[in-house]
């Protein structure tokens, strides 16, 4: 059976204001948006799906003004890396976020090879800056290209690859005083 | 062996066990929160044309009923309205003040979370 494309679907919506329409391509890209929300937040699935259902409701608020030149899944993430780093820069004000909390809880979280190991990677993305992170997850585990990237974090080509150099630098060492460290 | 960690190889391994997240219960809660965000949108637009109609209708009748604007003489009023304007030193000042206390006003309320 073929598959109903995207194009198709936000075309419905745009035109016909179609719920079941939306709800295809939520069912079709939640699950990718929720996962790299949740490697970005440190894997606190509370905050992952808040920024992924209001990402998915500000999507279909202003889906007419998706021009499909870039990918839905880009446009997608566009949106959620903006809630998300909105969340951050008033979280900043309080008096510590809770994934700073989960930070310093879980220093020196020993790196295991058992299906934990989405939870302890996200875990150790924590160790890094909210933007940092992105670029990197979009990077290293999305495999997208760096002007996929700029698009998202509409971010200078020079920014998002000093970003991820100096990101995968740091998590690099992080990951080997980990593997190396005392899993106590 | 070297100790350097081999950070792409680990991100190879994430990738083919990434978990497939259920969607079923996101997907309803989101549809739900677009229906409960157009009903709020209905009834804001219900609720401003309502009041948009109830003000005419009182305007109409307090024209008919109190006929005010015959007291007014209309050519005092516009009489009284400016014809030139001079930008002084210290009203251009006084202007520069408000408009960045509103500025850095409207920026610390941004920055900070409003709860009731």
């Amino acid at each position: 059976m073929n598959e109903v494309s995207d194009q198709v679907l936000i075309q419905k919506v745009v035109t016909l204001n179609c719920h079941d329409s939306f709800a295809g391509l939520v069912k079709r890209h939640q699950s990718n948006l929720r996962y790299s929300l949740r490697q970005i937040t440190g894997w606190d699935q509370a905050l992952a799906d808040d920024i992924a259902q209001e990402t998915f409701i500000k999507a279909y608020q202003s889906i007419s003004s998706f021009k499909g030149t870039a990918k839905f899944s880009s446009w997608l993430y566009r949106i959620a890396y903006n809630i998300f780093v909105s969340h951050f820069r008033v979280a900043r004000n309080r008096e510590m976020t809770s994934s700073e909390a989960v930070l310093d809880h879980n220093r020196g979280v020993y790196l295991s090879e058992s299906s934990d190991l989405h939870r302890d990677l996200a875990k150790a993305l924590l160790n890094l800056p909210p933007k940092q992170r992105v670029a990197l997850h979009l990077h290293l585990h999305k495999q997208l290209t760096h002007d996929e990237i700029c698009n998202i974090m509409e971010m200078p080509l020079g920014s998002v690859k000093t970003l991820i150099t100096r990101g995968k630098k740091i998590l690099q060492d992080d990951l080997s005083s980990w593997k190396h460290g005392d899993p106590t | 062996m070297s100790d350097k960690f081999d950070i792409d190889r680990l991100f190879d391994q994430l990738r083919d066990s990434e978990p497939a997240l259920d969607d079923s219960f996101f997907v309803n809660t989101v549809v739900s929160k677009l229906q409960k965000n157009n009903d709020r949108v209905g009834f804001l637009t219900k609720e401003n044309l309502s009041i948009l109609v109830a003000g005419a209708i009182g305007c109409g009748v307090a024209v008919y009923y109190f006929p005010a604007a015959e007291l007014i003489e209309f050519t005092q009023f516009i009489a009284q309205i400016p014809t030139t304007f001079t930008l002084t030193p210290t009203y251009l000042i006084s202007i520069l003040g408000i408009s960045s206390t509103f500025a850095g006003l409207t920026y610390w309320v941004s920055e900070n979370e409003w709860s009731s």
